[in-house]
């Protein structure tokens, strides 16, 4: 019986190591796929930081660009009900204090914005009317007024202003990188990152300038979760846009009117 | 299998602990974060219930193509709310502030249980008028609009109502000082820049008139 116990434990002892080893074995293995993962995740996070950081370099280096940027929007109605609308903006920028940008909604109407380094204008050439506001300085600053002070609208002003890279530097840390996918036959980077109110979500081109070629913003928390979504397409560092065009004329028969600026209190 | 272990604990403590909290294997494809491909709105289906009647407005959040604030001095987002639906009903507009405030209270009562930093994150919102902004309704005290360009400033020295984006009579019209006033009954109106887009207001009433 003792033989027998002897006889047996010898095998139990070396069947033991071998199930210890294969363990070992595993968790090693458990733990290397871990770290591999961890450095895939780490790396793309990293590649997508990278891309967000180069385009935001890239824009805020430029000192004339223009750009073609087809829009649509959901505007969630009283009811509930999602409506998209959309235009197409062409826009011109010559820092640091020439900007111009026409727009012609789906509807077919045109209106538009300038910049001449001391005065903003915007008109409505259906409504054939205008109005010009003092504002010397540059365009981020005129363009800043533009959107906080006047109420206006310039969707992706953040893409035209200089600061652009520190804009982004706080969220610049949670991008990611979504997939590598093909936009219009272009090879992009898909790159998302959350900001406090919002998840944007850009198609960054992997060769050749860094130039974003489509951007769709969430705006998670306002009812109904609406999107914005522009095709920007055209880039051009160098247009050769002539003075004559970042000077404001009102058209024939166009009325001055004035800007209407609620005051920014709460009611009770 | 102690050297073994040493090595998991080892390995894992470089992985950061957000990463693993995100977890999530992707479900295909290259590109990391774990993003899943299925919702709602990748069916892309036109869903059952058929299009209401009406005018739609066109002002929102989504309009304004801001990133959204998410930095220090970042715009607020860049659009005016509704101002009202393009009627610009007056009668209405207490009774749609109260629903719109109530939504405003479910809307905060969900963030926070979303737990401490969320409503952190909501505190910093309602600081930044970010609830004024984006959640739609008339927030604003127009009575108190100012308005900015010297060109018929003082035609709109009292401006008591929302701008409205349509007139509901046809008005004679009265061009003085080259402002064009349009004439409802007593009412008398102008046309403004009103977040954007080109809106009647009231008005004093134009010289001899």
């Amino acid at each position: 019986m003792i033989a027998s116990f002897g006889g047996v434990a010898p095998r139990r002892s070396r069947a033991g190591g071998f199930v210890r080893r294969a363990r070992d074995l595993l968790l090693v293995a458990v733990a290397l796929g871990a770290s591999l993962v961890h450095s895939v995740v780490l790396g793309e996070e990293n590649r997508a930081a990278a891309r967000l950081e180069a385009m935001a370099d890239f824009l805020a280096r430029a000192q004339r660009l223009s750009v073609t940027i087809d829009s649509v929007y959901d505007i969630v109605q009283d009811s509930g009900q999602k409506v998209q609308f959309g235009e197409r903006r062409m826009v011109a920028l010559r820092r640091p204090d020439h900007a111009r940008i026409d727009v012609t909604r789906r509807d077919g109407s045109r209106r538009g914005v300038l910049f001449d380094g001391t005065q903003l204008a915007v008109f409505d050439l259906d409504e054939k009317v205008y109005a010009t506001v003092s504002k010397p300085g540059t365009v981020d600053a005129a363009f800043d007024y533009f959107v906080t002070g006047l109420d206006m609208r310039l969707p992706l002003r953040e893409l035209l202003k200089a600061d652009l890279p520190r804009q982004l530097k706080d969220v610049v840390g949670n991008a990611r990188l979504v997939a590598e996918e093909q936009l219009g036959g272009v090879a992009t980077d898909h790159v998302a990152f959350r900001g406090p109110k919002t998840d944007v979500q850009l198609w960054i081109p992997r060769d050749g300038d860094p130039l974003p070629n489509r951007i769709v913003i969430t705006y998670r928390v306002a009812e109904g979760q609406p999107q914005f979504e522009a095709d920007l397409s055209a880039w051009n560092l160098a247009p050769d846009v002539p003075d004559r065009l970042f000077t404001f004329t009102p058209a024939a028969g166009a009325e001055q009117i004035p800007v209407l600026i609620p005051r920014r209190e709460k009611t009770p | 299998m102690t050297r073994a272990a040493a090595l998991v604990a080892a390995l894992l403590l470089v992985v950061p602990g957000d990463v693993l909290a995100r977890g999530g294997g992707r479900s295909g494809g290259r590109g990391g974060g774990g993003f899943a491909r299925g919702g709602v709105a990748a069916a892309g289906s036109f869903g059952q219930r058929a299009p209401a009647g009406g005018g739609y407005t066109g002002h929102g959040p989504a309009a304004s193509g801001s990133f959204g604030g998410y930095g220090a001095g970042q715009g607020q987002g860049a659009t005016r709310p509704d101002a009202g639906d393009r009627g610009g009903r007056q009668e209405n507009r207490a009774q749609r502030w109260e629903q719109r405030q109530e939504r405003r209270d479910e809307t905060r009562e969900e963030w926070q249980n979303y737990g401490n930093n969320r409503r952190e994150d909501w505190q910093d919102y309602a600081d930044d008028h970010y609830d004024d902004r984006y959640h739609g309704g008339d927030y604003y005290p127009y009575g108190a609009a100012v308005v900015a360009g010297a060109a018929a400033g003082a035609a709109v020295a009292a401006v008591a109502t929302p701008p409205y984006w349509t007139l509901d009579c046809v008005p004679t019209t009265v061009v003085v000082g080259g402002t064009t006033y349009y004439r409802c009954d007593s009412a008398w109106y102008i046309r403004v820049y009103s977040g954007g887009d080109v809106a009647y207001t009231m008005a004093n009433p134009p010289a001899g008139y």
